[in-house]
């Protein structure tokens, strides 16, 4: 019962990345990554009670501050600065879509396949562990697949956070034992990060008037 | 091993200092700021002497619970750091109070540039003197972060752009690093005893052995890909040309002797670790390095800016860095570090004469506009010069001491084809620094610009500036005639990589 509220849990943050790349409307696409961060939240805190560590909360705490809070908070604030509807993608939506559900549920069942591979102890091929590694390089890919296909600042900023939560599940999964000042090193470091890129992205935008990464094209080779 | 509090001190030095300059920025003495920010720096210096002097007397110091650690490697990297950054310190006092009387940039912005060089200093003296993975990870972090508003500094279009591509590419590709030293660590936890802190360097060196192949492959190559785009390795150097061209030119000298050697650096502290059971890894990082010499050095040669030229030439010269590091053995890691020693010098001098290129003509740096300058500024010439026939690899210069070193280790190890393109790429190199140094220093300058810019305005720069490249220039002459002088520090260095893989010497 309980590993199954982790499966859910890796699902839904699944689902709900998927929506936060898919939406074209920047706001609603922050609030989805936000819902998504709160998934994560849960995810720890119940690996938590489920794994009897109390250090983990310390942990969900930290997550909630600057995942939950602060990065929702910094991409709300450059969302309400920009045009509403992002950049058109590279792809278009259907498209987008299609090639993003097929890649989830195969990459998901790919990776569920080949833990053995890629998880190093015995312990992390059983479940819950085993889907939860799955959705962690699922995500981790998606995040790539968003900073790949999107123009947008904001797509490419939640890629990137995407990409990030992809490795923090993993670090999640496999080593739970994670000293406090190593956790808070990374978490403030992808807040100040995503700081920093949409500062640079609203100075272009309030300079030149476009938040569009490909028409960056004054440097050439 | 000893318990020291210097490690801990060294980096907080720097970060002190950003306050005092924040706190004395409006005090009426004239250069208050660069003197402040040159204090913390010489400070920075002695304790870095100091640490140096413990380490030769054979000690390893550590710090907070062996978080901390101070080997011959992160010795070398305190040194070589300090003092490139002090000269280019010097060099900037003018440079950017020509900028301010041009108007380019704002009085504040001063404030923000001395203290952004210090925030570097501080995340540089972290990032070596750390023994923990993951705080290996954070601290090259915060190098990129503290160098990213440099970049940006002139808040051009160009500028803007290039510091935005810089954060977003190298955070991806830290980031993939990041996942590579997630599975190493995962892989390590079983094998260490109860309590013990399995995300050290040092000790994941001495299990490095039981980590199951698969694992280990997989991990270097995240590894690989991270540090490389930090380091500007092709296929991941997109973002170094971008940041070279359009930053300040002292940031650039910045950035190709110094940020990306950090890549470098994690590279040799970590990636090394697994050369000596997987002999793959050595000829998956010698075919990457070849790739990048020679996409490196043709891509120079299509240059005519001048900085994106000698940008190009960094990710031709930073593959050889990773070619000797990547080869495993003692001469070829010691070969790859007296190049990134090397290289800092000589790279640091040449973007160096770049700037004093661009003051002395305001700003212009297109080399078909440039021509006939050796007669109005003789000393950046012959700087220039030094700097260009050190990286062509000529005797008795140090380039030619350290890839010398790295063609004999790559033929020890039997890749002679990796020896031959280097030896290849060194002449390409060579034929492409003094073609652009002819056009430069003697070549008439073409009509239009000629009869638009007054020639008799140009004069040879202020002293503090080729003060600075003098001693560049120095070092570079002195690394190549005596390398006696560098040894010690290379073979503590060389000697600490190969004793954490256990291998000993």
């Amino acid at each position: 019962m309980e590993s199954n509220i982790l499966i859910t849990l890796s699902l839904a943050i699944l689902l709900t990345s998927l929506l936060a790349i898919e939406t074209r409307n920047l706001r609603t696409a922050t609030i989805f990554y936000l819902i998504h961060s709160i998934f994560l939240f849960l995810i720890i805190v119940s690996y938590a009670y489920i794994m009897k560590n109390p250090t983990l909360y310390l942990w969900g705490l930290t997550c909630f501050i600057t995942k939950v809070v602060i990065i929702p908070l910094i991409i709300w604030h450059y969302v309400k600065r920009v045009p509403k509807i992002e950049y058109r993608p590279f792809i278009g939506f259907a498209v987008s879509i299609f090639i993003v559900t097929v890649l989830t549920i195969s990459l998901f069942n790919l990776f569920q396949q080949v833990i053995d591979f890629l998880a190093p102890t015995e312990e992390s091929t059983q479940e819950p562990i085993r889907s939860l590694l799955a959705s962690a390089f699922t995500i981790f890919l998606i995040g790539l697949y968003c900073l790949i296909t999107r123009k947008d600042a904001v797509k490419t900023v939640i890629g990137l956070a995407f990409l990030e939560n992809g490795v923090h599940l993993v670090l999640l999964s496999l080593v739970p034992n994670l000293s406090e000042t190593t956790m808070i090193g990374i978490l403030t470091n992808v807040t100040v990060i995503i700081f920093v890129l949409l500062y640079l992205s609203r100075t272009i935008y309030e300079v030149f008037g476009s938040t569009d990464t490909t028409k960056l094209s004054e440097l050439k080779y | 091993m000893v318990e020291s509090f210097l490690p801990i001190i060294l980096f907080t030095v720097p970060i002190v200092g950003i306050l005092f300059v924040f706190m004395f920025r409006n005090i009426p003495i004239k250069y208050i700021r660069e003197l402040i920010t040159l204090l913390f720096q010489v400070i920075t210096l002695i304790i870095g002497i100091i640490i140096t002097s413990e380490v030769f007397q054979g000690k390893t110091l550590t710090a907070a619970n062996k978080a901390f650690f101070v080997d011959g490697l992160s010795v070398l990297m305190i040194v070589l750091v300090n003092v490139s950054i002090i000269l280019i310190t010097i060099y900037s006092i003018k440079y950017i109070l020509k900028e301010k009387e041009l108007g380019i940039i704002s009085e504040k912005r001063i404030t923000l540039y001395y203290s952004l060089i210090l925030l570097f200093t501080g995340t540089m003296m972290w990032t070596v003197t750390t023994n923990h993975m993951v705080m290996l990870y954070v601290a090259v972090e915060g190098t990129t972060l503290a160098t990213a508003l440099l970049v940006a500094f002139y808040r051009t279009r160009a500028s803007l752009e290039a510091g935005y591509k810089y954060v977003l590419l190298v955070v991806v590709g830290i980031t993939l690093a990041l996942l590579g030293i997630v599975l190493i660590f995962s892989a390590a936890v079983p094998h260490l005893p109860e309590g013990s802190h399995a995300l050290l360097l040092t000790e994941v060196g001495r299990i490095s052995k039981l980590i199951p192949s698969n694992i280990a492959l997989l991990a270097v190559v995240f590894m690989i890909a991270g540090f490389g785009t930090k380091a500007g390795l092709v296929p991941f150097h997109a973002w170094l040309p971008d940041a070279h061209a359009e930053a300040p030119t002292p940031i650039s000298a910045l950035l190709s002797g110094l940020v990306i050697k950090v890549g470098a650096y994690a590279l040799a502290r970590t990636v090394t670790i697994f050369t000596a059971q997987h002999h793959s890894i050595i000829i998956f990082i010698a075919i990457m390095a070849s790739a990048g010499m020679l996409i490196g050095i043709f891509l120079a040669w299509a240059q005519d800016d001048l900085k994106r030229l000698l940008a190009f030439h960094s990710v031709s010269q930073i593959a050889y860095v990773f070619e000797g590091l990547g080869l495993g053995t003692y001469m070829g890691i010691y070969g790859g570090l007296y190049h990134l020693v090397n290289h800092t010098f000589f790279k640091g001098l040449l973007f160096l004469s770049a700037g004093c290129i661009m003051y002395a003509t305001r700003g212009k740096r297109k080399i078909s506009e440039l021509g006939g300058l050796a007669s109005k500024m003789p000393i950046t010439a012959f700087c220039f010069f030094v700097g260009a026939l050190a990286m062509g690899g000529v005797p008795p210069f140090n380039g030619f001491m350290s890839k010398f070193t790295i063609f004999l280790a790559a033929g020890q190890q039997k890749l002679y084809w990796a020896a031959a393109i280097s030896i290849f790429t060194s002449f390409l190199t060579l034929g492409c620094m003094v073609h652009a140094g002819y056009l430069i220093f003697w070549k008439k300058p073409a009509k239009q610009v000629a009869s638009s810019n007054n020639p008799e305005e140009i004069r040879e720069v202020p002293f503090l500036m080729w003060g600075s490249m003098i001693v560049l220039a120095g070092l570079c002459l002195l690394l190549g005639i005596y390398p006696q002088i560098i040894h010690p520090f290379l073979d503590k260095a060389t000697e600490a990589i190969l004793t954490i893989w256990g291998a000993g010497v």
